[in-house]
């Protein structure tokens, strides 16, 4: 086992002895949940590597396979749903020439759904590589998208 | 107009959340020094018979009831929760209570772990609020340093992402590394829950409001709000609404007062159309049954629920049918598919939604959802898939034309 993961494991232990803090924090460190990081985890909370999958699978923040350099989450709550998360999504969409659930060619942009974000209050919201952007219109989309340097 | 009154809210916006000693100045942590004075089944009497404290959380349940049944429950292992995985849509009340003062609910814990005999303390909170969870990690290592916690051990877990484990059962099998998929009841976590141990899983604002009642005592709270639902209740406002935000107000308060005191009402030229209470897991009400009461009991009689407080305001712009669909995508994406009903029922809801949104529903589609809800509610392993179809139920029997809009194809405005 690579030591870097048994540091990462032993911090997060150190904490809570929660399996999960210890999959966020393995996540944390390489994006996703790589093999060696899930035969670490199995070995340190002694149970088999099915296990780890088998928990890990569960849950949509957790996973497996590296992601976008650019993450977009669009809450799927029902406040942004009534604030107009649909032309958000629409504008994304559009943009970016992909559905959600996927990753533009070049690897850069991947488009999902989060939970209820907690930020009814000002939705539709969405967070970018987790950085939270609040009261979002296809308006702020463009500028968003342009920002980082894709052209229309 | 009712006035706002703050119990779980009472330090927002007064205090630094980073600060302990702000809270100790505001009056913090002597509840819990008078609590290690006071015996516990004393303690836990005061909750149960004359403070009628109910579970904030949604399902209303007697606080104290809980307790008393862990405390009496044989064994010396025994566990406290602190449920902050606040997944309903359309509610931040926990976020904002804990961004706001992380000690109250802290303090809130320990003395629900005294009262019970638990050593361990857990506070399960949603991977999503990241900030909220260094924000406690903070609190928790300062309560201990200042010597708060005695021989209470406080861990922060973290959800990762998943709705059903809102639900206590849920939460315990995500705390102990599994998928987070119910458990059968009974037996109820205060007889066998974290570990096999007798536990206890208490709401974010349910937590936030017991140091006030230890300190100013089960009279005073049974003299706020509705007398079966004693107290306060914090509202997250969303949707086409003037004021968004989160208010605390006593539970006797009408909808009404909610919307239009509260909210500011909604914007000029458009006109309520309906508000969900709850969550997605909650029927609609139609502007005629504001006037009531939001306490468990008055809502029950018209077949709603408060649920978590969520408050989402829709106006005449929205077809229900459209945001049904959203709620339908939701509860596919969160069914566990531990049962057959769920995992099925509510996919085929979401496939003839999205038929009848897209005007392509054939004409018995009402009889169809009618059916599968039924069979839902029916057969469903937990509350999740039970629920699932209570908006639609509600929405079935209160917009049918905006039915009968979508099946003939046509959109009004």
């Amino acid at each position: 086992m690579q030591t870097k993961y048994v540091e990462i494991i032993d911090k997060a232990r150190a904490k809570s002895d929660s399996l999960l803090n210890s999959m966020h924090a393995l996540q944390d460190a390489e994006g996703y949940l790589t093999e060696a990081a899930v035969q670490a985890l199995a070995e340190t909370f002694d149970i088999p590597v099915s296990k780890v999958y088998d928990t890990a699978s569960f849950y949509s923040m957790l996973r497996f396979t590296r992601p976008a350099e650019t993450e977009i989450q669009i809450c799927r709550g029902s406040s942004c749903h009534v604030a107009g998360a649909r032309d958000v999504i629409a504008a994304f969409e559009y943009i970016l020439d992909i559905h959600m659930d996927d990753t533009t060619a070049d690897g850069k942009y991947g488009l999902y759904y989060s939970e209820c974000i907690g930020r009814c209050g000002n939705s539709p919201s969405i967070l970018v590589n987790g950085q939270l952007f609040t009261e979002m219109t296809p308006e702020k989309v463009y500028q968003l998208i342009n920002k980082g340097g894709r052209k229309l | 107009m009712m006035q706002e009154l703050r119990l779980a809210l009472r330090n927002a916006g007064t205090i630094n959340p980073r600060s302990i000693d702000d809270y100790i100045t505001a009056g913090g942590y002597k509840a819990l020094t008078k609590t290690h004075n006071t015996k516990q089944s004393d303690l836990i009497d005061m909750l149960e018979r004359s403070g009628r404290l109910r579970g904030r959380g949604g399902a209303a349940f007697n606080t104290g009831l809980k307790w008393s049944s862990a405390y009496q429950a044989a064994g010396t292992e025994k566990y406290i929760i602190c449920n902050a995985d606040e997944g309903e849509p359309g509610t931040y009340k926990d976020r904002t209570i804990l961004e706001s003062d992380p000690h109250t609910v802290i303090e809130g814990l320990l003395i629900g772990a005294y009262a019970i005999g638990a050593s361990n303390a857990y506070i399960y909170c949603r991977g999503e609020y990241r900030e909220v969870i260094r924000l406690l990690e903070d609190a928790v290592s300062q309560t201990k340093q200042m010597g708060y916690c005695d021989n209470v051990t406080i861990q922060i877990a973290y959800g990762a992402g998943s709705y059903v484990c809102g639900e206590e059962t849920a939460l315990i099998e995500s705390l102990e590394g599994n998928r987070g998929e119910p458990r059968l009841k009974p037996p109820f976590p205060t007889i066998a829950g974290f570990r096999g141990k007798p536990t206890v899983v208490n709401n974010v604002e349910t937590f936030a409001v017991v140091p006030l009642i230890v300190e100013q005592g089960a009279e005073w709270f049974q003299s706020i709000g509705a007398p079966d639902y004693p107290g306060t209740k914090v509202f997250s406002l969303s949707g086409d609404i003037n004021n968004k935000g989160c208010f605390e107000a006593p539970t006797n308060i009408t909808l009404h007062d909610i919307v239009y005191g509260f909210g500011g009402g909604i914007s000029e030229g458009h006109r309520l159309k309906a508000v969900q209470l709850g969550g997605s897991s909650c029927g609609f009400l139609t502007p005629d049954m504001l006037d009531l009461p939001v306490d468990v009991e008055s809502l029950r009689s018209i077949g709603s629920a408060l649920g978590s407080g969520a408050v989402l305001v829709i106006d005449d712009t929205h077809n229900i049918v459209d945001i049904l669909v959203g709620i339908a995508e939701f509860f596919v994406h969160e069914s566990c598919g531990k049962c057959v009903p769920c995992r099925e029922g509510t996919l085929r809801v979401m496939q003839l939604l999205k038929q009848l949104a897209a005007g392509q529903a054939s004409i018995s589609v009402q009889d169809q959802l009618r059916d599968l809800s039924d069979y839902m509610s029916m057969s469903c392993f937990c509350p999740l898939g039970q629920s699932a179809t209570t908006a639609l139920c509600s929405a079935l029997d209160l917009f049918k034309e905006d039915f009968s809009v979508k099946l003939h194809g046509q959109e009004v405005h």
